[in-house]
């Protein structure tokens, strides 16, 4: 039946007042009268200018863009009569396209759930199926395919749009799925890393020393492999994706100030070390004090009198003036923290120095470690149980060797020292990474077990 | 031919839907945003329960609609109420303290000019639609509510709101509607 366009019962089914056949009929014609839903419109968009003003409160009504997508996810309507129909707000293409897209968004929801307090012919709690989608281009298959060209005049725009709305609906599934496709493709884009060689350890004779440049920079991109493998996957990393030095120096480390010359500024500590009694941690922290030369250059002398044989820790394979211009190198706000591992010979006198640092020519240019400032680890600088700390961690997922008594168990223990003696210090990146440590030491921990 | 006919009278999921939203889309929001707190997402809310109902068989819901609609509404409502706290703990959100939430007195007093702008075009109207027109939107009565409050009856207060409501946006200024 054709209702006429001034028939009341049109203002009072947009108000809600209408109800039993009255209200199915006026509902069909909605559906197949454009200018009837023009005018249902019209009427809402006044009772929403009423509501919102002589009635003092916020409108409880839809959007005309809301009602539209709501039509449209049912299909396009059959309409029958728009000859006298004004132009309303759906019929523009913005609007159309975003309804179209919202609607088939919401309309290829494919898997639903029963809910306990849901009636029983409601299957709601439906999950958009994110594996057909295009992460990248966030297109749809599903949707493009799904769409008439008629409604939807661009769909690969559409099906972008599509996919967006279910983003905003379904974030949690949406998040989950764009994580697992990150570590799918960071695994299988994980470059062909050659089987890392670790340095060598360096015999001293007893009337000799040895003489090693302080390399300058380390690589960047370890410790992110770690956070994703670790952290995301929960999984040992390759060993030759482990670069001690890259692990260390993701870090900042306070500003070098006991040593001066040829524009660099260093530190230098030497410690026990917490997993291996029979040698000592040396720690050389360099960096830029202005703009950094060239040719500027630091060396650190091992005297034989009191060093048995000495090796750096990481840098493997890598000859350390090769790494000067890598990244990650140094300036005057971002230095070099290297980490030696030292075995002393144990009949040295203690008067006689163990280490020199030398960053110049000069005299005034060189700083020497005696004996007696050997510290415990515990009383050692926050930044060297750090540092140590976390190349103790590196040493174990590298597997590397002459480790001493270095195991999960060990490293665990040196964390929940470090988390209760330096709570204070440790924050921002420090904080977040001692999950990590944990989590790596608890994975070789299994990975152990495992294999025995 | 006989079942052509029938099948024109039954009603399709579409246009149960549009029943649903024209008896029920205000009181649905309003219902949502005692959960939600917030009208933007009760509308979000209550429009996934529209596009809901497509999906469910018309003769099996349509007896039920009303305890239907609520029972959806409320579990959807509790979704969105879930899954934003979820958001907030993965993405460390940042609540903006200084929003008061509090109208500054500049916006109180154009909200205020506004009101008494579409006041005074209600009063142009004759008095009986302006008077039912106050009552449906000032007061929040229902057809049947004025009609006790007049003595009309619901279709007069059906004529005399649709009439009222044609002209008032006929007489309303752009910047009003």
């Amino acid at each position: 039946m054709k209702i006429d366009i001034n028939d009341p019962r049109i203002t009072a089914f947009a108000l809600g007042e209408l109800t039993g056949s009255d209200a199915t009929e006026i509902a069909r014609a909605v559906r197949s009268d454009l200018r009837i839903r023009a005018t249902v419109e019209e009427v809402r968009e006044t009772a929403a200018l009423l509501h919102g003003t002589i009635g003092g409160g916020e409108v409880n009504l839809l959007t005309s863009e809301q009602r539209e997508a709501v039509r449209s996810a049912g299909g396009s309507s059959t309409v029958t009569d728009i000859a006298s129909a004004r132009i309303p707000i759906w019929k523009r293409p913005a609007v159309v396209a975003l309804g179209a897209a919202a609607a088939v968004a919401l309309g290829v929801f494919i898997s639903q759930s029963n809910s306990q307090d849901t009636p029983k012919t409601v299957d709601i709690e439906p999950a958009w199926d994110w594996s057909t989608v295009d992460m990248e281009n966030l297109t749809s298959p599903v949707v493009v395919d799904a769409t008439s060209e008629t409604l939807l005049p661009n769909k690969l725009e559409a099906s972008a749009s599509a996919v967006a709305s279910a983003i905003r609906e379904d974030t949690a599934s949406f998040r989950a799925e764009l994580h697992k496709r990150i570590r799918e493709q960071d695994t299988k884009s994980l470059p062909e890393l050659p089987d890392l060689k670790e340095q060598d350890w360096s015999m001293i004779q007893e009337d000799a020393s040895l003489s090693l440049t302080v390399p300058q920079a380390a690589g960047a991109t370890s410790w992110p492999l770690l956070q994703r493998y670790i952290g995301e996957m929960s999984a040992l990393p390759p060993s030759s994706a482990v670069r001690i030095e890259e692990m260390v120096n993701h870090f900042s480390y306070k500003t070098p100030t006991m040593l001066k010359g040829a524009g660099l500024i260093a530190d230098m500590e030497l410690c026990n070390t917490p997993w291996n009694p029979t040698t000592m941690l040396l720690a050389v922290h360099l960096s830029a004090a202005t703009e950094l030369s060239s040719d500027a250059a630091a060396t650190v002398t091992f005297n034989g009198q009191q060093v048995a044989r000495a090796r750096l820790l990481g840098y493997s394979d890598i000859k350390s003036s090769a790494v000067k211009s890598a990244p990650g190198g140094m300036s005057t706000t971002h230095g070099n923290y290297v980490i030696y591992e030292l075995e002393l010979s144990g009949y040295g006198h203690e008067g006689l120095s163990i280490a020199t640092l030398q960053l110049g020519d000069q005299e005034s240019e060189r700083l020497t470690v005696h004996p007696r400032q050997a510290k415990s680890w515990l009383t050692s600088s926050v930044d060297l149980r750090f540092a140590s700390t976390v190349t103790a961690t590196g040493m174990l997922l590298s597997g590397t060797t002459s480790s001493g008594e270095l195991n999960a168990d060990r490293l665990l223990s040196l964390l929940d020292l470090m988390e209760k003696k330096d709570t204070s210090s440790l924050s921002g990146e420090r904080k977040l990474a001692l999950p990590l440590l944990k989590s790596a030491a608890q994975l070789v921990s299994k990975s152990a077990q495992r294999g025995h | 031919m006989g079942v052509e006919q029938d099948t024109e009278m039954a009603e399709t999921s579409s246009e149960l839907v549009e029943r649903a939203i024209s008896e029920f889309e205000a009181p649905l929001i309003g219902y949502a945003k005692t959960i939600v707190y917030d009208l933007d997402r009760a509308r979000d809310v209550v429009q996934d329960t529209f596009i809901r109902l497509y999906q469910q068989d018309v003769g099996k819901v349509s007896s039920g609609l009303k305890s239907w609609l609520f029972t959806v509404c409320r579990n959807r409502a509790l979704d969105v109420l879930r899954k934003e706290k979820r958001m907030v703990l993965v993405e460390e959100e940042v609540i903006d303290a200084n929003d008061s939430g509090i109208a500054s007195p500049a916006t109180i007093t154009a909200e205020h000019e506004r009101v008494e702008m579409v006041k005074s075009y209600i009063a142009r109207l004759p008095e009986n639609q302006a008077n039912a027109i106050i009552l449906k939107f000032e007061k929040g009565y229902s057809y049947q509510q004025i009609s006790e409050q007049t003595g009309l009856t619901t279709g007069n207060i059906g004529f005399l709101i649709h009439t009222g409501m044609k002209r008032l946006r006929e007489i309303l200024p752009e910047n009003l509607k």
